[in-house]
């Protein structure tokens, strides 16, 4: 079992642990996934049919529509959401999603970006990942 | 972030518990961003009044912010609907849906939001000012308040609009910090003459091209218009992340290339060419041509101008038997072409006037449609994904000719 620990800025609190789904590609909820399951329908994604539901979910910067907050929200409400979210860069969609999902739904998404390495680079999917949101930690472990 | 005594009143819920949410996204947001206070707003644009961006969650957040008595305290309009509010049945839209559309653009009207559904508001209705500090959302009408008007907004978020507008100020971090608005990529335009087909071409470049940063355009034609500048920013946002774009002489900060450039030398020059434009042009279509069976013009939503020319280039000939032609745009304009008597002779040549919605936001897959001409980068973009058909880019004359025929020649 090897250990990776990254240190970055946290966003938003809580503290989760979880599976991780990595996207290489900056990621756009508005046809990135289905709201209602958390699936990537994203068709130039090569993640198209995995779900972010229950997962740490990282990507190097969000994209696209102004409205993929709203995506979010209602994959929150649906409880299929990821349960925290790593990038280089947060933007404003991505960090506004996590601030509406504790004002409205009361689910804690910790966000981590500003990490001293590349999340993308470092995590790979499947590997177990301790996300401290308040202290801006994580912990990779992989098998 | 410093907060005022009044902003830290409300940020503890002492003048209610809508200005509370509102001032403890906004405050963490402004946090995120390293804004150093919070600056008031003179308008705000919000897209969360789509369905198919509010989701069901969208209903909620906006009926509990109504019961709590939330009212927009700045001049507050809304982005398309993802329906046609009154003829959604023609649009083929599930019954279902439109009751949750027409129930979020009731929520809308609720929180004094003028129900204009369009995203070219810039127009006609909320018109800002040079330096004005805006909370908008919908990404052709930042960057074209941006560079046109030089108002000064960010790409906002749903939800983030609304909260600026409910509190009437934005914490103060990126494009409305002067700085933050230097140009830093000089882009040279070389070419002998610029047509309505190049603008969404070059604003797709732009886009691709830009990533965060802001350019400043020199060579660019003065004569554009405003729907040609629209069509340009749309493509921008769409195929990108154009929040702004310095036009020489033309953007109020930009009267010359230095003061774009706020006295430094531009990190990186740019020459566009024809042959740029053509290539560009060529990664905007997933066909080059052939039958189609949806032409889809108005996006941004069509201007009372523009529909007057769309039904010019018709040379009172008709749309093709079996082919769909459709022009997207608001309330407001479709009640000045009722009447000039332009929608009635649109409707004789066969043409769908769509209001309130678009091919973008409007749940369209049922129609099954397989090619798309449109005259629209943003379309170009986004039809592929949201409507799942392939698409030629053209100009607006070339689309006409496609719905008269069937065929993209």
């Amino acid at each position: 079992m090897k250990e990776i620990l990254l240190k970055g800025r946290g966003l938003t609190s809580g503290t989760v642990q979880g599976e991780a789904i990595v996207s290489k590609l900056p990621f756009g909820f508005l046809w990135g996934i289905d709201p209602e399951t958390g699936v990537i329908i994203d068709k130039m994604n090569p993640l198209e049919g995995e779900t972010i539901a229950g997962k740490v979910f990282v990507f190097p910067y969000g994209r696209g529509s102004t409205g993929g907050n709203g995506i979010l929200l209602e994959a929150v409400r649906r409880k299929v959401a990821p349960i925290a979210i790593l990038n280089r860069l947060t933007e404003p969609i991505i960090l506004s999603a996590a601030l509406l999902a504790e004002e409205m739904y009361e689910t804690r998404i910790p966000i981590v970006d500003r990490l001293d390495q590349n999340p993308v680079e470092i995590i790979m999917t499947k590997d177990l990942v301790t996300v401290d949101g308040y202290k801006g930690l994580v912990t990779v472990s992989r098998r | 972030m410093f907060l005022s005594k009044e902003e830290e009143a409300d940020l503890k819920g002492d003048r209610g518990e809508s200005r509370r949410i509102a001032m403890n996204v906004l405050t963490r947001l402004g946090d995120g961003f390293e804004a150093d206070r919070l600056v008031p707003i003179e308008s705000a644009h919000i897209v969360e009044s789509s369905y198919q961006i509010a989701c069901d969650a969208g209903i909620e957040i906006l009926e509990r912010l109504v019961s709590l008595g939330a009212r927009c305290s700045v001049p507050t309009t809304c982005d398309p609907a993802a329906i046609d509010l009154l003829d959604w049945k023609d649009l083929r839209i599930p019954e279902e849906y439109a009751r949750k559309q027409l129930k979020l653009a009731e929520l809308v009207t609720k929180l004094n939001i003028a129900p204009t559904f369009t995203c070219t508001p810039y127009h006609n209705i909320n018109v800002p000012k040079f330096g004005d500090h805006l909370a908008w959302s919908e990404s052709n009408a930042v960057v074209y308040v941006n560079s046109i008007f030089g108002a000064r907004t960010n790409r906002y978020p749903a939800y983030v609009d609304l909260f600026a507008s409910i509190v009437g100020k934005i914490p103060r971090f990126g494009l409305h910090v002067e700085e933050n608005r230097k140009a830093t990529v000089l882009v040279k335009l070389d070419l002998t003459s610029v047509g309505d087909v190049d603008y969404p071409v070059l604003g797709t470049y732009l886009g691709l091209e830009m990533k965060e940063r802001i350019p400043v355009i020199h060579n660019f034609p003065r004569n554009v218009s405003g729907d040609e500048f629209k069509a340009m920013g749309a493509a921008g946002a769409a195929a990108g992340a154009l929040a702004m774009c310095h036009i020489e002489g033309l953007t109020p900060e930009a009267r010359t290339l230095d003061e774009a450039l706020q006295g430094d030398k531009p990190e990186e020059t740019v020459t566009i060419d024809r042959s740029t434009l053509d290539s560009v042009r060529d990664n905007m279509c997933t066909l080059s041509g052939g039958d189609v069976d949806i032409v889809a013009l108005g996006c941004p939503h069509a201007s009372i101008f523009q529909m007057g020319r769309i039904l010019d280039l018709f040379k009172g000939r008709r749309v093709k038997r079996g082919v769909e032609c459709w022009i997207c745009t608001n309330r407001l304009t479709k009640s000045l072409a009722d009447d000039l008597g332009y929608s009635q002779r649109l409707r004789a040549a066969g043409v769908r006037i769509v209001c309130d919605t678009c091919c973008n936001d409007a749940p369209i897959k049922d129609w099954e449609f397989k090619a798309m001409a449109t005259d629209s980068g943003k379309f170009a973009r986004y039809a592929p994904i949201n409507a799942g058909v392939d698409v030629i880019y053209g100009s607006t004359e070339e689309c006409i000719e496609s719905a008269v025929r069937g065929r993209f020649e």
